[in-house]
């Protein structure tokens, strides 16, 4: 044989080596890096050996701030059984699981799955030979921020009709009640899947954080914000009200009409007066409207534990867009918010100007030891206006309690700031808004109360905050 | 010679030991249809044996490693089909069976293989037969798993271009031996492109790749040529980038590589449940009937290799790659001491065929290079992949067995 074929044929042995070689290399690869993001990533969904070996996991608790259990899971002969404790008016946070329903999953069941299962500071590895092997683990718990009092009573307060509350905590953004109405029982989905995904009163839809309103007159916080900061010298303004405006044509009117005569900034927001805030608006101008909008988060989804709707403030065009800026100024027009996004733009004059991150999850446990394994700590999420303004929305807004348009919301002894709002809409009555937050002095509670097609803000929304308030301080 | 007899029948009692430590637990898990089921699978034993002990006779000078490495990677064929599919053992064992005669008759006619070198017009018989099986099955084939390369007979079914593997390789290594110009090689170049195209056509791209690869290395043996290498690669690729717009099929396999992922319940379901079998396995496995392989899709053929990392763990799997490894080398070692460049030609020719099918399924399943559905040999069920993997063996062992017959001759008679 020739001896350059030898000398190939030794070539060929050397790379078929290499081949045989990096077959090994790369299952070493995979064993060590790849597999652990195929146990843990979403992708585990299509893994029917992890579903398998999670029936095996007994599903962590959920509790609310006090320690009263929300969600457990008990094994009913060898089948384990998953109970909501209170669940009507706790479906929209707590959600549901596939791992129950095998059809997808909502809140917290949902975004703390891992926990749930007992999966965070496990390594996979272990993870995988303890199922093998038979031993039962148990989940983590998970501890919420609600408090469950205020949670049933806010359901209550909205007594079946269409709407939706949000309690928090302006100085640490912890939410204390999330309540969306009318709500679904999750003991029960399974048997009524069909009736509940397709009900006419969108029993699923979260309308805390899902549901998208057009603000109305809470929103001229948001106004009063832009003036204060970039027009200073419109807080001494005076405006004549007539009671109606008309802007290039079109006619915007107070509510039931009203005139007020000659009025200052103070008593424009007190009685919510249209006429002067589209005044107010056309002097801001789009630029420093849109620019405090954005400030505030209308334009984006709020960072959150479970899932929320985008809100939008559609920008104003520059040509013929006068009856749009006007309309926005006063909450009107092209607008939608979440409720959860309204009791932040309220949490910031209560907070110095500051908005933290909302959240839900407190802290996670290791049911048997206790051992905390994550804890939430908040956070700073927008600082839309100073000091110094945040301070004299305050005022207006206590103002608007006082002598104003909420003094539905008085409680005796306690300095209640807050904002109504009567926001048209297509759909029929006016949506009854109220935002606010008590005590004024030093705030520890935010409220934001939505009662869809119910008609006057301070009428009947008012009350259900003022309810609320009282309740968590105690008077 | 003594010491390797006796290596052997360590390496031999290795594998009675796994046979029945894997059965005894097998039958438990998964109790037995019948007791015919017990006997046939019992058989295997025997017949392994058998097999060894005539080779020592027969061959005594012939490639005993290859003969054993292939008995244990059936073994581990037929404990992992009996953990998947209970039912095709039996069929296996018959093909095992079959497959042993087969190399046995393959190591005899390949003692003179100059036999193949001196039919009469060679090139063109070979070339006529080969194209023959591949047109075959346009006209009589029928689509199994995807690819339209079988031809049913019966309750049998063939793929012809296992067949043509071989012939295509002798054709190859008599063509090469004698013609180096680059004209030549232009010649083959095209007949193989020709081949490749009709396989791609046919949805069977693993062997596509291949007949290309083999012919590559041949042709890089043959004539010393970094240029043909070098061109050839880089048609490959080219050619793989036409394929990837003009082929749907082609182009999923390649999407799929890249992300498992892109669509789990739909195109990647395959690639994507082997990867978490095999992640489910580990370093070191489930352990045999702990793991979960009947998740996976076709597993008791093309994903065998992913049912043994599940259960075996990496070091299970590895422990087969390391015995395709050995192999190779003493397909290598028959090449090197091959009498002359006609019998040495088939010998790389067969290896490479050999060890690049090992390499593009193993290398498939755990997602190192894209998914083509080829044999794993003597492991994955299946008739034609077992039968020609045991006539490549068979054929190695007959060109080394007539090196050093005619060594012998040169010996003093006692």
């Amino acid at each position: 044989m020739l001896n350059s074929m030898s000398r190939n044929i030794k070539i060929l042995f050397a790379v078929f080596s290499i081949l045989f070689l990096s077959l090994i290399a790369y299952l070493s690869y995979f064993q060590l890096y790849e597999k652990n993001k195929l146990i843990t990533s979403s992708y585990s969904v299509y893994n029917k050996r992890l579903i398998e070996q999670e029936k095996k996991i007994l599903r962590g608790s959920i509790y609310d701030r006090n320690g009263n259990v929300l969600a457990k899971s008990t094994i009913v002969n060898g089948e384990q059984i998953r109970q909501y404790l209170d669940g009507v008016p706790f479906a929209n946070i707590i959600g549901y699981s596939r791992r129950i329903y095998q059809q997808g999953s909502t809140g917290i069941e949902n975004t703390y799955d891992r926990e749930l299962l007992g999966m965070i500071n496990t390594d996979p590895m272990t993870f995988l030979r303890e199922t093998v092997l038979g031993k039962s683990q148990t989940g983590d718990d998970v501890v919420l921020t609600v408090d469950k009092r205020l949670q049933d009573l806010a359901y209550n307060l909205l007594g079946g009709r269409k709407g939706a509350v949000v309690a928090l905590n302006p100085k640490t953004g912890e939410v204390l009640a999330l309540v969306s109405s009318p709500s679904y029982d999750p003991n029960t989905l399974g048997e009524k899947w069909n009736s509940t995904m397709n009900s006419p009163d969108h029993l699923v839809l979260n309308r805390a954080t899902q549901g998208l309103y057009p603000p109305g007159s809470i929103f001229k916080i948001v106004t009063a914000s832009a003036a204060l900061t970039y027009k200073p010298d419109i807080y001494n303004q005076v405006f004549n009200d007539t009671g109606y405006v008309i802007v290039d044509g079109n006619k915007i009117t107070n509510y039931k009409s009203i005139a007020y005569g000659t009025i200052g900034f103070q008593k424009a927001f007190y009685v919510s007066s249209n006429t002067s805030f589209v005044k107010i608006g056309l002097q801001i101008g789009r630029n420093d409207l849109e620019s405090m909008a954005d400030k505030y988060g209308l334009n984006e989804s709020v960072p959150f534990d479970i899932s929320v709707a985008k809100n939008q403030f559609p920008s104003i065009p520059l040509i013929g867009g006068k009856v749009q800026l006007a309309e926005s100024s006063i909450g009107q027009g092209k607008i939608l918010v979440t409720p959860l996004t309204m009791a932040l733009m309220a949490s910031a004059p209560a907070n110095g100007g500051v908005i933290m991150k909302p959240y839900l999850m407190d802290y996670v446990k290791n049911p048997v030891t206790g051992e905390i394994l994550e804890k939430t700590t908040p956070e700073k999420y927008l600082n839309p206006i100073s000091k110094d303004v945040a301070d004299k929305i305050k005022q207006l807004m206590i103002g608007v309690v006082q002598q104003g348009t909420g003094t539905a919301a008085q409680i005796p002894g306690i300095t209640v700031a807050g904002k109504t709002g009567t926001a048209e809409n297509p759909q029929g009555q006016a949506h009854a808004w109220f935002v606010g937050f008590a005590p004024a002095e030093n705030p520890k509670i935010v409220v934001a109360v939505i009662v869809e097609n119910g008609g006057s803000g301070g009428a009947v929304a008012a009350p259900i905050a003022r309810e609320i308030i009282r309740a968590y301080l105690g008077y | 010679m003594e010491e390797y007899v006796k290596t052997g029948s360590k390496a031999m009692k290795d594998i009675f030991l796994i046979f029945v430590i894997a059965f005894m637990l097998l039958f438990i898990y998964h109790k037995p249809k019948g007791f015919d089921t017990i006997y046939f699978t019992l058989a295997f034993l025997p017949l392994i044996y058998i097999v060894y002990y005539l080779h020592v006779r027969l061959f005594p000078m012939g490639e005993i490693q290859l003969i054993i490495l292939s008995s244990f990677l059936a073994e581990m064929g037929l404990i992992m089909i009996y953990r998947v599919a209970p039912d095709l053992i039996l069929k296996q064992i018959a093909w095992i069976f079959i497959g042993f005669i087969l190399y046995f008759v393959s190591s005899y006619v390949s003692k003179y293989y100059d036999f193949f070198y001196n039919v009469k017009y060679g090139n063109y018989v070979y070339l006529a037969i080969s194209f023959i099986l591949l047109f075959s099955t346009f006209v009589l084939g029928k689509e199994i798993g995807g690819s339209k390369n079988w031809l049913t007979f019966g309750s049998i079914s063939v793929q012809p271009s296992e067949i043509v593997k071989i012939i295509y390789i002798i054709f190859l290594a008599r063509y090469l031996k004698d013609n180096k110009t680059t004209k030549d090689i232009i010649k083959v170049g095209a007949i193989t492109i020709v081949i490749v195209g009709i396989l791609v056509i046919e949805k069977d791209l693993g062997t596509a790749l291949l007949f290309y690869l083999t012919t590559t290395f041949m042709i890089f043996a043959a004539t010393s040529s970094l240029l043909y290498t070098t061109a050839s690669v880089a048609f490959l690729g080219f050619g793989g980038g036409i394929s990837y717009f003009l082929f749907n099929h082609v182009r999923v396999r390649i999407q799929a590589w890249l992300n498992p992922w892109m669509d789990v319940p739909g195109k990647t379901y395959q690639i994507a449940q082997s990867l978490f079998a095999i992640g489910a396995g580990g370093f070191f496995g489930t352990g045999l009937g702990m793991g979960h392989p009947e998740y996976i899709p076709v597993v008791a053929s093309d994903f065998i290799f992913s049912a043994i990392s599940e259960e075996f763990g990496m070091l299970g799997s590895v422990a087969i790659i390391l015995v395709y490894f050995v192999i190779m080398y003493r397909g290598i070692k028959v090449a090197l001491d091959a009498k002359d460049d006609f019998g040495a030609l088939i010998a790389v020719g067969l290896t490479s065929m050999f060890s690049l099918q090992v390499f593009t399924i193993i290398g498939g399943v755990i997602k190192f290079i894209p998914l083509t559905g080829v044999t794993l040999p003597f492991v994955s069920y299946g008739g034609s992949s077992m039968v020609m993997s045991f006539i490549t063996l068979g054929m190695l062992n007959g060109i080394a067995v007539r090196e050093d017959e005619d060594v012998e001759q040169y010996e003093p008679q006692h």
